[in-house]
């Protein structure tokens, strides 16, 4: 007896106490920028795309749905051909994002994703690319790898010897 | 066999050998960059440390360089010891200071050995911070990519390069830690077999450029085991796909055939599988209302064998690129009676002479019994450019004086640098007759490039003292340098060798003589030597499996024969292009009287342009077949994936979907050789199947999403072992058949290869090294090749002194049909022309780079009527000295083109530039 009384206050005292449920979509919940949501390819600092088609991704992926294709800039730069995320396979687990050596493939806090034909949820590479940085301003890989690109001449990139002339006797 | 200690356990290994291949083939992991299999140990790269204890009371150990330290018995060795383990990861830590941030932009990445050894030898994190030394690349040619930042100074291309290969233009610079390993200057790299520093580089320095055109990731790549179809020594290779591009080739170890190399047709020759020239659907022309109209693939069938139904004049011709299930196939569909060759008659004979030969006098030998061998006579072959990879066994043969010297001192063969050091110019005995130069000519020790018919008395001459009593040596003086004295030079040389071996070729517009002499010779040699052998080369990939199919000699001459009586209706074409046997007018002027052509193919050739049907077949990389090499050997080549739209296999075309195993079984009962055929192919009751494709590959539900999203099941393959997906037991694990693909855990490079044999230099776990259809011949039998007579060759028809005697000379990217349609090779292929000795074209009136009207001249002394587009077949002069007088060459596609039969005679005049100037106008 005294047991369902208590229970029967504490339904009573609910009753006052702020609600938990959001009305969404018109109240937005609060979404931190590390949150796993809808996939993203970035560009450089300078503009241009950062993916260079290494596949990491897709290699990680634990289910797959990744699928690119490398090929080659006039500039000497790897870049994607094409960029396929299937949205209807993707479990936003994030490892594309670890696992990206030029900080290009990104997760986002937005995941309004639905759709009434599933062959929409295929992204291709337009559908990816955005105009910023995303969450990491500065990197920039070229400026890192050896890899030589129009503008960027041997021994120019950061922490690099200029070329070696092979035909020096100096010890 | 010496009991060894590593890490407190005892081993019984192979005596002879090194501490490093010891510990490769007991599977235990120690890092190595500079050692190679076929290059062997100079110890330079401080990789494979160990530790080695004087004696059982030794504890401290001192370190030692497992590849320079011969095995013996009783030695203690320890590869986990800390001392060991450290100095492996401090070198390797040094190593890539240098190396570049450039992974995920490189090639190599994800099979390379860097990558691997790195992780194997403890080296996780970087802790030099300092710059990192740069270097400018070069341009190497249209296959070969460099980036000379990527280097680790392991020396292994210049030693495969120069040392193995023979080339001479890479070549290392500089010193300590700038040494740069490239050409004098940039440029096409000069080896036909440079292709191979992609896979002896164990980075990214040197990668496949035409693969990097559309890459794809080593995981993500579905691979079988398949057999290269650009000539006829059958180098067993990995093909690669993903969704529906063939990636790249990559070598497929075979200890008796190709070994660790390829050549450079073979490994960048398949871009033809994805030409924009493939077919991919079935066509019919309409007369009527002047269309082509596309079938769907019953109505294709339908149509098929609707033009088939009057048996009456009909004509089928097979391909010596073609399978023999797809040869076999249309014989049996057109009857024996019906079926031809694609092969002149002169060939046809030649090919049947060979097979008599394999047969009943002497078996066939293989490559790696030419690399053992001591003593060769390449007669007639330019091997180079007709079968390479014979040419770099060849090469090897000749270090075998070396070797055997250094053994004599107790230097061991693996001990390459020592072995090098006395060597000096040590070679074995290679001696060449041939009508021109070839790339063998700086290591021969005897060249002879005299006219054919005096290339003939000297081989009669050697045949005739290697028959003679040897005691009967003290002969009456011999004038220096007379054929008498290089006969007997070369025979002594052969007499004297434990395994002598006669190299020789068939090729089109060869004199036949030679060739038939060669065999004679052979036979006289392998009668005194029981370890003599015969190498010879044949002109494509399945020439002997198809002159095997036909048994009753019916060859191109005589359909060209046919043709022009107009005795033939109905004409089947099996992948093979007539207008590369005959001239273009010639040839359209025979089509067009035929009523109904039909066209299996997977190229459209200009053949497949005139069909009125075209069924569009598959190529290698897209079913199964079995393919006999120049040694009669039949291998089968596994399909590497499914053929896209309407491509299906040539055999399944003309049987109209009979199981790939019945055809095997029919085709095994129709010479007694074959009888075995099926075990090549047998399914086994295992519950698993192997998968084409790695366990990592990547994305499986996206790649074919833009087409469906939904996913699409994988083909099942109910032909063989292996299935198109990664169900089925990884390549690693499966040790029943041959691999689908190279891979082990850990080991992501193709040096994982150890992981996958017995011994070093043994074959792959499983791999089937095919079936030789005469290993045994007897020698007392007789055959057709000795009784001809071979005693003269014919001389040029006698009206006429102007007539020179014309002969082929090949080339590598010129003449062979399927490479022929790639771009990259294309771009290295020569600019055809004609080509005489100075004093010849001094008597002739004629200088370099002429322009010249050629004729050409029966073996009766008629000339041949040149067509109507002489002007445009004209061909520049070049004068190259090594040709004998009375000897012009031509390019071997154009001699072939020419379709004269039998010997042939040339005639040529130089072009009157003034007057075609005014003809133009």
């Amino acid at each position: 007896m005294k047991s369902q009384l208590k229970t029967l206050a504490k339904v009573l005292k609910h009753s006052f106490s702020s609600l938990d449920t959001v009305q969404y979509p018109e109240q937005q919940p609060y979404l931190a920028p590390r949150y796993r949501g809808r996939i993203v390819l970035t560009r450089d600092p300078d503009g241009v795309e950062r993916c260079v088609a290494c596949n990491l991704c897709a290699t990680v992926c634990p289910v797959d749905c990744i699928a690119l294709q490398k090929t080659e800039l006039e500039d000497g730069r790897w870049i994607a051909q094409t960029f396929d995320i299937n949205f209807a396979r993707c479990i936003m687990c994030g490892f594309c994002e670890e696992a990206c050596p030029t900080h290009a493939i990104q997760l986002t806090p937005d995941f309004e994703m639905a759709e009434y034909d599933r062959q929409n949820l295929l992204y291709r590479k337009e559908h990816l690319l955005i105009d910023g940085t995303g969450k990491y301003h500065d990197y920039n890989f070229y400026q890192i790898s050896g890899k030589q690109i129009a503008g960027k001449a041997k021994g120019a990139a950061d922490n690099e010897l200029p070329p070696v002339d092979i035909k020096s006797l100096l010890p | 066999m010496p009991e060894i200690n590593i890490d407190g356990k005892t081993y019984q290994v192979a005596a002879g050998k090194n501490l490093l291949q010891a510990c490769q083939e007991l599977k235990l992991q120690l890092p190595y960059f500079c050692w190679h299999p076929a290059l062997d140990s100079v110890g330079s790269c401080r990789q494979c440390a160990v530790l080695m204890f004087q004696n059982d009371e030794d504890t401290r150990g001192r370190i030692t360089m497992a590849c320079m330290t011969a095995v013996a018995d009783g030695q203690r060795f320890s590869i986990e010891a800390s001392k060991a383990q450290k100095f492996r990861q401090l070198c390797i830590e040094a190593t890539m200071t240098g190396h570049p941030h450039d992974c995920p932009v490189c090639e190599e990445a994800g099979e390379c050995h860097l990558q691997d050894m790195t992780l194997i030898s403890g080296h996780i994190e970087r802790r030099f911070q300092g710059p990192k030394r740069t270097h400018k690349n070069q341009y190497l040619g249209p296959f070969i990519n460099h980036e000379m930042n990527r280097c680790i100074a392991c020396y292994r291309c210049v030693r495969y390069y120069r040392d193995y290969s023979g080339g001479t233009d890479l070549n290392v610079f500089a010193s300590r830690n700038n040494v740069y390993f490239g050409r004098a200057e940039a440029g096409i790299l000069d080896s036909e077999f440079s292709g191979n520093l992609v896979e002896v580089c164990p980075t990214g320095v040197f990668t496949d450029k035409t693969y990097s055109q559309h890459y794809s990731r080593k995981w993500d790549l579905q691979s079988s085991p398949a057999v290269c179809v650009h000539c006829s020594v059958g180098c067993n290779i990995f093909p690669a796909e993903r969704d529906g591009i063939l990636r790249r080739v990559t070598n497929r170890y075979h200890p008796d055939l190709n070994g660790h190399f390829l050549c450079d047709r073979g490994r960048f020759g398949y871009d033809f599988v994805n030409h924009a020239k493939r077919t991919e659907h079935a066509w019919q022309r309409n007369n009527s209302s002047q269309t082509t109209e596309q079938l769907t693939s019953q109505q294709a069938l339908d149509s098929f064998s609707s033009y088939l139904g009057n048996t009456e004049q009909l004509l089928a011709i097979g391909s010596s690129r073609s399978s023999l299930e797809n040869n076999f196939c249309l014989q049996s569909l057109v009857g024996a009676e019906n079926f031809y060759s694609d092969n002149s008659a002169q060939l046809e004979t030649q090919l049947h002479n060979l097979l008599c030969y394999y047969r009943d006098i002497q078996p066939s030998s293989d490559l790696k019994k030419l690399e053992a061998s001591d003593a060769v006579l390449l007669i007639g072959a330019d091997v180079t450019q007709s079968a390479p990879r014979i040419a770099l066994s060849i090469r090897q043969m000749i270090k075998n004086a070396g070797i055997a010297k250094a053994a004599t001192i107790g230097v061991a063969y693996w001990s390459a640098a020592e072995v090098q050091n006395i060597r000096q110019d040590l070679k074995s005995p290679l001696h060449i007759i041939s009508n021109h130069s070839t790339r063998l000519d700086d290591v021969a020790c005897s060249i002879d490039n005299s006219h054919p018919a005096q290339q003939l008395a000297l081989i009669n001459k050697i045949c005739s003292y290697l028959s003679e009593d040897k005691s009967s040596d003290a002969e009456v003086s011999i004038q220096e340098n007379s054929i008498a004295a290089r006969a007997k030079a070369i025979s002594q040389d052969l007499l004297r060798a434990e395994k002598p071996f006669i190299v020789t070729d068939i090729h089109a517009g060869q004199s036949v003589e030679l060739f038939v002499a060669s065999l004679k010779l052979s036979a006289i040699l392998y009668r005194q030597n029981k370890h003599a052998g015969l190498i010879c080369a044949v002109p494509w990939a399945n020439s002997l499996g198809l002159a095997l199919l036909n048994s009753r000699q019916q060859n191109l001459d005589s359909v060209l024969q046919r043709l022009e009586q107009r005795t033939v209706k109905t004409l089947v074409i099996l992948e093979t292009d007539l207008y590369r046997y005959c001239p273009t007018e010639k040839m359209d002027l025979l089509l067009a009287d035929v009523a109904n052509i039909i066209v299996l193919d997977h190229l459209i050739t200009p053949s497949a342009e005139q069909a009125d049907l075209l069924l569009p077949s598959a190529s290698f990389a897209e079913q199964h077949g079995s393919w006999v090499n120049f040694e009669a050997r039949l291998q089968n080549s596994v399909k590497c994936f499914t053929p896209a739209k309407q491509r299906r296999p040539a055999h399944r075309w003309l049987t109209a979907n009979t199981p790939f195993h019945s055809i095997v079984k029919d085709l095994s009962g129709v010479a007694d050789c074959l009888s075995d055929l099926p075990s090549l192919y047998s399914i086994q009751s295992a519950d698993f199947h192997s998968a084409r494709k790695t366990v990592r590959e990547s994305g499986r539900t996206a790649l074919h999403s833009y087409i469906d999203i939904k996913d699409i099941q994988p083909e099942i393959d109910l032909d063989s072992n292996y299935q198109h997906s990664q169900e089925g037991v990884a390549s690693n694990l499966d040790a029943s058949q041959s691999p689908a693909y190279i891979w082990s855990p850990g080991w992501n490079s193709s040096e994982s290869l150890n992981q996958f044999q017995h011994s070093v230099s043994g074959a792959i776990q499983g791999a089937h090294p095919g079936l030789l259809l005469f290993a045994k011949g007897q020698a007392d039998s007789t055959c057709v090749a000795e009784n001809q007579p071979a005693d003269s060759i014919k001389d040029p028809p006698a009206d006429s002194k102007s007539l020179l005697r014309a002969l082929p000379y090949q080339h590598i990217f010129a003449d062979e049909e399927l490479s022929s349609y790639v771009a990259n090779i294309k771009q290295l292929s020569p600019t055809d022309s004609i080509k005489i000795n100075a004093l010849q074209a001094q008597r002739l009136g004629l200088v370099a780079n002429q322009l010249l009207d050629y004729c050409f001249a029966a073996a009766n002394g008629s000339l041949i009527e040149n067509n109507q587009t002489q002007r445009t077949a004209a061909l520049p002069l070049s004068i190259d000295d090594s040709i004998a007088t009375g000897v012009v060459l031509l390019p071997a596609l154009l001699l072939q083109r020419a379709a004269v039969s039998g010997d042939c005679w040339l005639k040529l005049a130089a072009i009157d530039s003034a007057a075609e100037e005014s003809a133009d106008a």
